[in-house]
């Protein structure tokens, strides 16, 4: 299938050709042409010999037009910043080089005709998915208009069948013409021979002209309106053909259940991480006033890669609300000179305390005990923190009592020292480091909570994501007691900081912070890191301390950019999965509108699917309390159902 | 009763006890022999197996390490369900972490009964200048709820093997009692609790046999 048309293009017949179709998803080796727009060609071989019987070949090509364009732009030497604005729309997630590259070493894309089994028309778009005999998807477009993608299943049904699987409407067999299956519906058709009759006419012609119409349903009424016809005999006689040409597409229907992919995730679209926002892109979106042009495509150039070190300084301070986005140069200065002195407004309150006044203070003494305590045990192995008299660890200690009394209802809790560090070794001024770490709790305070309720439920909405993405694991928690998810406690308590170096936890948290591409994100990079970890996981009959021990031993071992890969990966899986499930969607935020079309349409009937996807939060809930103690689980409950 | 101790047994051991009291320097002082002064807050849980033989007898002790902040209390249950002792421990130095130990030991004992082994321990013996909680109210208070009690400092290696293996000894006599040495004694019943006040008188049984 590599060069089907080659050289050889004189042998092959036009059939169909559409401009604007968009290339959604396809095989792996395609993947920097996902998104982007082409022609889509069908060709038929014409035979050497004429005489031959046999049906000529035919295939699928679709022509990357925007690539072709790109190499064009690529070979005249543009720059590189050109080019991501150039193929931000198409293919955001390719850098230049790789899309050069990739146009170097292939060609078009060719799907055999023959090897299309089955096919997915979406109702609500012109969404159009094709797939092999295995269920594998071979490729899948948009179509400019749904005429086009009508005159295409008007061109191909010259030579098929489309069956649409009684199941899921929206899905075809693709009887091959010469099968004896599409024979003897042809036959039937013939039998009932009722070309005399305008209602069974245009009925007949929807299902010839809109197949992916229900037909099934056009069955059904073309079976009620025969069994009504009572004064016409010859219908009751073509009522048996008819009947029996209908119970042998069912017998062949079943025969490829195969192709009814109820909880199938579309599948896994690698997003290739880009290169981190450079100076010189930050600086060219800032305009006379020192205000940013675009804020948007920033926070996306950050998400896709990051920050250059050189400038995290700045830019970490717009993530974490020190500065709006939209502020100009002068507010920002006028900024820092204010929050300085709140700062010291702040911090004056503990300094100013007399020995006898804490003494009589005990909430507070506690507590700056504990902050103490703590921050001598706070990344002390790097270099910045280490050794004794540390004035960095000074400064954590002042910037975390500032804190407690900026803060006094939420107190210090284990955790927090380990969100500081690493915003204060970036920044190296304990104003500004304070008050980005108040913007990062504003987004994660809630986990330190004495009731300990945005933790479970986070670690519940974690098990709902793994069941959707991976029942099977799911299931192997619930049956190994480890449905709770507890072993991740750490990883969303302190946003995987404990889990990795200092620069990958960076990386990360800016990334997070952009709030890209959904709500929750971070959770479904614990997600990834279960999934990428799930053979080990489910290894061995592992129960929950092994698996405990196993999550604590990952630390250092993160490949963190492989894990935000394909995070962004399996959110695009979950937005586009046709059995989305409201409990899912309302974690990731994902409007109803932006999910699947399929979901949204009334009339499916989905009802049949609802009872195996919808994950069972009773079963959630059961283990969780049955995890902790079998025999006086009543007396526990009161702990965790305050 | 004796005659199955040749077979090699699984205890789980948890440690509680408040933040900063030396929890993770016990465990790896223990089970590594290392002390680091500056190690890191343990945040959720770690776990550690050590493999030991008491007059003959294998047993394999299951050590978790918890974080001790009174804000990760509510996560408590999940360790200490099915565990065969538990380690409370106290800074010497810190009245207040001494009080913690009552709490747990309270908790404890409501929640699974007698059937566990309590060991508490007053760590950081190396700072008796500094001394806080008076040594008499401690012991009077562990023999008062069925407990032993140590005295350790992690930092210079004192008393710290004395106590694991003293609680597993505990759990030993008291595994043997029950009559469930064969098995792991996750499953708790209450006729057992005819063992309640007297761990002691077991252990004889139970290094004859080896």
């Amino acid at each position: 299938m590599d060069d089907i048309v080659g050289d050889k293009n004189a042998k092959f017949k036009e059939l169909y050709n559409q401009d604007g179709v968009f290339l959604r998803q396809a095989g792996e080796m395609y993947t920097p042409m996902f998104g982007c727009t082409g022609s889509l060609y069908l060709w038929e071989h014409i035979s050497d010999a004429e005489s031959k019987p046999e049906v000529p070949s035919r295939f699928l090509e679709w022509r990357p037009q925007d690539f072709v364009e790109l190499k064009t732009a690529l070979d005249e030497g543009s720059e590189e910043w050109t080019l991501i604005e150039s193929v931000k729309k198409r293919c955001r997630t390719s850098s230049g080089n790789m899309v050069k590259d990739f146009l170097n070493s292939i060609g078009n894309l060719n799907v055999c005709f023959s090897n299309i089994k089955s096919l997915r028309c979406s109702k609500h778009d012109v969404l159009t998915t094709f797939y092999d005999g295995s269920c594998e998807l071979l490729a899948s477009f948009v179509f400019p208009t749904s005429e086009s993608r009508e005159h295409f299943l008007g061109t191909i049904q010259a030579f098929v069948r489309l069956q649409p699987t009684r199941r899921d409407k929206s899905l075809f067999i693709v009887y091959d013409a010469a099968s004896p299956g599409f024979k003897d519906l042809e036959k039937s058709f013939a039998a009932l021979d009722l070309k005399t009759d305008s209602s069974f006419w245009s009925l007949l012609k929807n299902i010839k002209s809109n197949p992916y119409e229900k037909s099934m349903e056009a069955f059904a009424k073309v079976t009620g309106y025969v069994y009504n016809s009572v004064d016409d005999e010859e219908h009751y006689m073509a009522q048996d053909d008819l009947q029996r040409s209908i119970s042998e597409i069912g017998d062949d229907a079943s025969a490829y259940a195969v192709y009814d992919i109820p909880n199938c995730l579309p599948m896994r679209v690698d997003y290739p991480r880009c290169n981190p926002l450079t100076r010189e892109q930050w600086r060219a979106q800032l305009n006379g006033e020192g205000q940013l042009e675009d804020v948007e495509s920033i926070k996306t150039l950050i998400f896709r890669g990051g920050i250059s070190p050189d400038i995290r300084r700045v830019v970490w301070k717009f993530l974490l609300g020190y500065y709006p986005w939209d502020s100009t140069e002068k507010e920002r200065h006028a900024l820092d000179i204010s929050k300085m002195e709140s700062y010291y407004k702040i911090k004056m309150q503990w300094t100013t305390f007399s020995k006898e006044q804490e003494d009589n203070f005990s909430d507070f003494s506690q507590r700056k005990s504990l902050i103490e305590k703590d921050v001598n045990r706070t990344d002390r192995v790097l270099d910045f923190y280490a050794g004794e008299n540390n004035y960095n660890i000074f400064s954590l200690n002042n910037i975390l009592l500032t804190y407690l009394l900026y803060n006094f209802d939420l107190g210090y809790v284990q955790g927090m020292s380990y969100l500081l560090s690493p915003i204060y070794m970036l920044l190296r001024c304990e104003v500004e480091a304070f008050w980005c770490f108040v913007g990062f709790m504003k987004q994660v305070m809630s986990n330190f909570d004495y009731d300990q309720n945005a933790m479970k439920e986070q670690l519940k909405s974690m098990y709902l994501l793994v069941n959707f993405i991976d029942p099977q694991l799911s299931k192997y928690f619930e049956d190994h007691e480890c449905a709770n998810m507890y072993f991740c406690f750490r990883w969303l308590l302190v946003w995987y900081k404990r889990e990795l170096q200092q620069d990958e936890v960076a990386r990360l948290w800016e990334v997070l912070w952009t709030g890209y591409p959904c709500k929750n994100f971070h959770l479904l990079i614990g997600v990834a890191i279960l999934e990428h970890e799930r053979d080990a996981l489910m290894g061995d009959n592992n129960g929950f301390t092994e698996i405990l021990k196993f999550i604590n031993e990952l630390t250092g071992k993160l490949d963190i950019n492989l894990m935000i890969n394909h995070a962004e990966g399996i959110y695009h899986q979950i937005k586009d999965a046709d059995h989305l499930t409201d409990a899912v969607r309302n974690i990731l935020g994902i409007p109803v509108a932006e999910a699947s079309g399929l979901q949204s349409k009334p009339e499916d009937d989905r009802s049949p699917r609802k009872g195996v996807s919808e994950p069972d939060e009773i079963e959630f809930e059961k283990s969780i309390y049955s995890n902790f103690l079998s025999s006086s689980t009543g007396r526990l409950v009161f702990l965790f159902r305050p | 009763m004796a005659n199955s101790s040749i077979a090699a047994v699984s205890f789980k051991v948890v440690l509680l006890g408040k933040g900063c009291v030396g929890k993770t320097s016990l465990v790896l002082r223990y089970v590594e022999d290392k002390f680091n002064g500056k190690h890191i807050t343990t945040i959720q849980a770690s776990f550690l197996n050590k493999k030991i033989n008491i007059d003959g007898q294998r047993l394999t002790l299951a050590i978790w390490d918890t974080a001790g902040q009174e804000k990760f209390h509510a996560l408590g249950p999940i360790y200490y369900r099915s565990a065969n002792g538990a380690v409370l421990v106290y800074d010497i130095t810190d009245v207040d972490s001494f009080q913690k130990v009552k709490t747990w030991v309270k908790e404890l004992r409501k929640m699974l009964g007698r059937d566990m082994c309590l060991a508490i321990v007053g760590n950081k013996m190396d700072l008796e200048e500094e001394r806080q909680v008076p040594v008499e109210e401690a012991e009077e208070y562990a023999s008062k709820v069925g407990a032993t009690h140590w005295f350790t400092s992690a930092k210079l290696n004192q008393g710290v093997e004395e106590m694991f293996v003293g609680l597993a000894r505990d759990m030993l006599a008291k595994n043997a009692l029950a009559g469930t040495l064969s098995r792991q004694s996750s499953i708790r019943r209450n006729m057992l609790v005819v063992t309640d006040d007297e761990p002691a008188p077991a252990k004889g049984c139970c290094s004859s046999g080896a």
